[in-house]
């Protein structure tokens, strides 16, 4: 299988701070739909933020779709990863939702009626369409999840990673977000907490611990393992 | 010390508006410059800040008394002077226009009273020479205070002045100089005091922060200093607005060239002194006010208000029950 | 209701109004400006005049959905302000202004007058303006109009979270409160460490947005706002000449009248 991203031994630390990353190595392929799970701190989100380069590695190689992450291809990362932060608020930045998923798109420098047409594609899909004029303030905290995540899905990356989805979602939204993901047909990495989601949509299950993945293999697997749900803290 | 719409006529209006506009002009040039590459959300984010700062308030010691920062310093010990400038000025814009807070037409009175003379003077020329960090809180203290003095006084002054141009209000100079001058003093230690506190809380959980001062040839201090030219001369421009509207002393500009033009009665062109000396000079050798008021004309004015309103109101009740 | 409190009522009635516009925000807001600048420019003391620019905002208000007696409320709150000022003039100026079947009204209690209702007519524009545009609506007006893009950027994002930080703001103090402070303002150092927490809070809130920014691509120039065209109707051709009409004929009545 063609691989959309893969960490090559990965090293990291903040300055002056301890070794968050050490060794880390991880492929995905086209069209997996993987968990990343483990405790806090385990270096999740460090992780995340080397997919697009807001992060560079200490040591190793960070590949996606075969390019290599340089400073100087940047743009082109940032175009094949879509990345979801864990606050909405933070990634809806404009003054209309139409307009946050449009950003993207634009600084792409793509045509504006091609823009139009991703815009509307994407609040399509997330069930917000109607609301596409409406100020991000006055929307609820599951709306403004969808409208992160179709500010994403309108740049049409390669693979989206998204970190917590589901965090502070009540059950409707949260079964809304199943749906728009399992409907996805690119590539996803999921970093979670919630096993819910996790047996919902996520095929294969990745554990980081103390830098490194610790464990790696197919969902009820490592759900099942003990030495896994030791490491997610499912146990002990 | 918003300055209400009220008080302002149109040539200094005018005068502040176009002085606003060039440092709003300045301020976009010299923040493409910024080599934070966060600039823009910092902004942002910090303009809502200062909103919810400026509605807490903190308890002057020894009154019983509250009070509530108005940030200038403060920002840009942050921002730096141009950045703390615009974040101001869209922070009075959305006060004047969403929150009805300090009039439009004072607007552009407004920015250059409360956000040029606190962020483009008394924190660059005060505040930054006196201070590099990391300093001792006294320090911080003590610099904090002169720096908001001085700016605070200086926007004191100029709404004094401005007012006084206006003509709209029989206030005399001397005694309204005074009376906000010495309001101000207070206020201006209000604002060093809080100032200073925010910054040492800053100082102590993240320094990195605070703009440092340590190398004043880096880049950043020579290319403001063409902004700093640029300031001078837009001050100058408007210190010179200000004398000849003085020396005109005539607000009614617009009223008397229209009666050159139609031929009225000349007025004296030169009056010295403040407004209500002028308007009985005007007075005096008019024969019939061009601007008369007849009565009739106010109540007709007046009913035809009442009557559209009642029309309006009516219009408006109808549509909503047919909803 | 605190300050706070208050500013967050009105930041929630505005977020409900989707108003249906018969006219594009550019026309009223080109006519706003044009309403306070001739407003402006007529003499204090003509209050005649003053009145008539209110009779047409009383008309055209119910013609945008919005009623005159509710664009009067907040002006009013300034009211105290503007008299404690403006109460100077009919003190200090004696000179005869008007006369009405022999009883004489002084020059000061005119322009005193004068201030009021030049007061009350610029807020109600103002609020008007921003009751019909939305906020947006003008910024995106201001843009029409080559407004310079990093002012209208700064508008725009200081309003996207102003709610936010309010909230924040607000939390925290009742938190505070619920811990035994009074009414009259946290004392110094604590005001201090709240607010510089605040501070704090809200610079890593902007770099936050602005990894979400670099990862949608932003290389410092925010794109040019998409998809608002001004949509200007035929509506708004007659609208801008009956008011402009109105001003001119309204403020050059004097002129007007000699011939």
């Amino acid at each position: 299988m063609e691989n959309c991203l893969k960490f090559e031994d990965i090293f990291f630390s903040y300055p002056n701070g301890p070794e968050v990353l050490r060794g880390l190595n991880l492929q995905i392929g086209k069209g997996e739909k993987i968990a990343l799970m483990g405790l806090n701190g385990a270096g999740k989100s460090t992780l995340l933020l080397m997919a697009n380069g807001l992060q560079m590695p200490d040591k190793g190689e960070v590949v996606v779709c075969g390019i290599k992450l340089e400073r100087k291809v940047l743009n082109e990362i940032r175009r094949l990863v879509g990345l979801v932060f864990q606050n909405a608020d933070d990634q809806l930045f404009m003054p209309s939702l139409e307009e946050d998923v449009a950003f993207g798109p634009l600084n792409m420098n793509l045509e504006h009626k091609e823009v139009e047409r991703r815009v509307k594609e994407a609040l399509e899909s997330v069930g917000l369409l109607e609301l596409r004029k409406r100020n991000p303030s006055s929307l609820s905290g599951g709306q403004k999840r969808m409208g992160a995540i179709a500010t994403v899905l309108s740049m049409r990356p390669e693979i989206m990673i998204l970190d917590e989805p589901t965090a502070n979602l009540d059950w409707r939204a949260r079964r809304e977000l199943i749906r728009v993901l399992r409907d996805y047909d690119k590539s996803l990495l999921v970093a979670t907490h919630d096993l819910t989601l996790v047996e919902a949509i996520c095929n294969r299950v990745v554990v980081i611990g103390e830098g490194r993945i610790v464990a790696d293999g197919a969902t009820p697997e490592i759900l099942s393992d003990d030495e896994s749900r030791r490491w997610i803290g499912l146990e002990g | 010390m918003h300055m209400a719409d009220a008080l302002v006529s149109t040539p200094v209006a005018i005068v502040a508006g176009l002085s606003s506009l060039a440092l709003i002009a300045v301020s976009g040039k010299e923040i493409k410059k910024e080599e934070r590459p966060n600039i823009i959300p910092l902004m942002g984010v910090m303009g809502a800040f200062v909103f919810a700062a400026q509605m807490i308030n903190f308890s002057i010691p020894g009154t019983g008394s509250s009070g509530h920062i108005v940030g200038g310093v403060l920002l840009a010990s942050l921002l730096g002077p141009w950045a703390a400038f615009l974040t101001l000025v869209s922070v009075l814009i959305i006060q004047c226009l969403v929150f009805a807070d300090g009039g439009l037409l004072a607007l552009g009175c407004n920015i250059v009273n409360m956000g040029a003379m606190t962020c483009l003077i008394a924190y660059p020329f005060i505040f930054r020479p006196l201070i590099k960090f990391p300093a001792s809180s006294l320090r911080i203290i003590l610099v904090s205070i002169i720096s908001c003095v001085i700016g605070l006084e200086l926007g004191a002054l100029a709404v004094t002045v401005e007012t006084e141009l206006s003509g709209v209000t029989a206030l005399p100079f001397a005694g309204f100089l005074g009376f906000m001058g010495g309001i101000h003093l207070l206020i201006g230690i209000g604002e060093g005091l809080a100032t200073s506190a925010v910054l040492i809380f800053v100082q102590r959980a993240r320094p990195s922060l605070l703009l440092p001062y340590s190398t004043p040839t880096s880049r950043k201090d020579k290319m403001s200093s063409k902004g700093f030219l640029i300031l001078f001369g837009v001050l100058a421009l408007i210190l010179g607005g200000f004398i000849c509207f003085y020396a005109s002393s005539n607000p009614d500009g617009l009223e008397w060239s229209i009666q050159k033009m139609t031929g009225e009665p000349e007025l004296s062109t030169v009056v010295s002194g403040i407004a209500p000396e002028a308007a009985s000079v005007q007075d005096k050798t008019a024969v019939l006010p061009d601007y008369e008021n007849s009565f009739s004309g106010i109540l007709g004015g007046l009913a035809t208000l009442i009557l559209v309103w009642i029309f309006g109101t009516l219009v408006m009740t109808r549509k909503r029950n047919r909803k | 209701m605190t300050k706070l409190e208050k500013a967050l009522v009105i930041l929630n009635s505005l977020e409900t109004a989707e108003p249906d516009l018969r006219i594009s925000p550019l026309s009223i807001t080109v006519v706003i400006f044009l309403f306070l600048g001739f407003m402006l420019s007529v003499p204090l003391t003509n209050i005649g005049m003053l009145i008539w620019f209110g009779v047409w905002l009383a008309l055209i208000a119910p013609w945008l959905g919005v009623s005159f007696g509710s664009l009067l409320k907040p002006a009013f709150i300034l009211l105290p302000f503007i008299t404690l000022i403006g109460i100077f003039n009919p003190l200090l100026d004696h000179e005869r202004g008007l006369v009405i079947y022999g009883v004489s009204i002084s020059k000061g209690w005119l322009s005193f007058a004068g201030i009021i209702i030049r007061g009350l007519l610029a807020v109600s524009a103002s609020v008007m303006l921003i009751r019909i545009c939305g906020f947006r609506g003008f910024c995106h007006s201001l843009n029409h109009l080559r407004v310079p893009t990093y002012l209208v950027t700064q508008l725009l994002m200081v309003f996207r979270y102003l709610k936010i930080l309010l909230e924040e703001a607000l939390t925290m103090r009742q938190a505070r409160e619920s811990r035994g402070y009074g009414k009259n303002g946290l004392p110094l150092r604590d005001w201090g460490s709240f607010i510089g927490a605040l501070f704090i809070r809200s610079v890593e809130r902007s770099e936050r947005i602005h990894r979400a920014m670099l990862s949608r691509g932003f290389n410092g120039k925010i794109p040019d706002y998409f998809n608002m065209d001004h949509g200007w109707k035929k509506s708004d051709t007659v609208f801008i000449i009956f008011s402009l009409c109105w001003f001119l004929t309204v403020r050059f009545w004097d002129i007007i009248k000699i011939f």
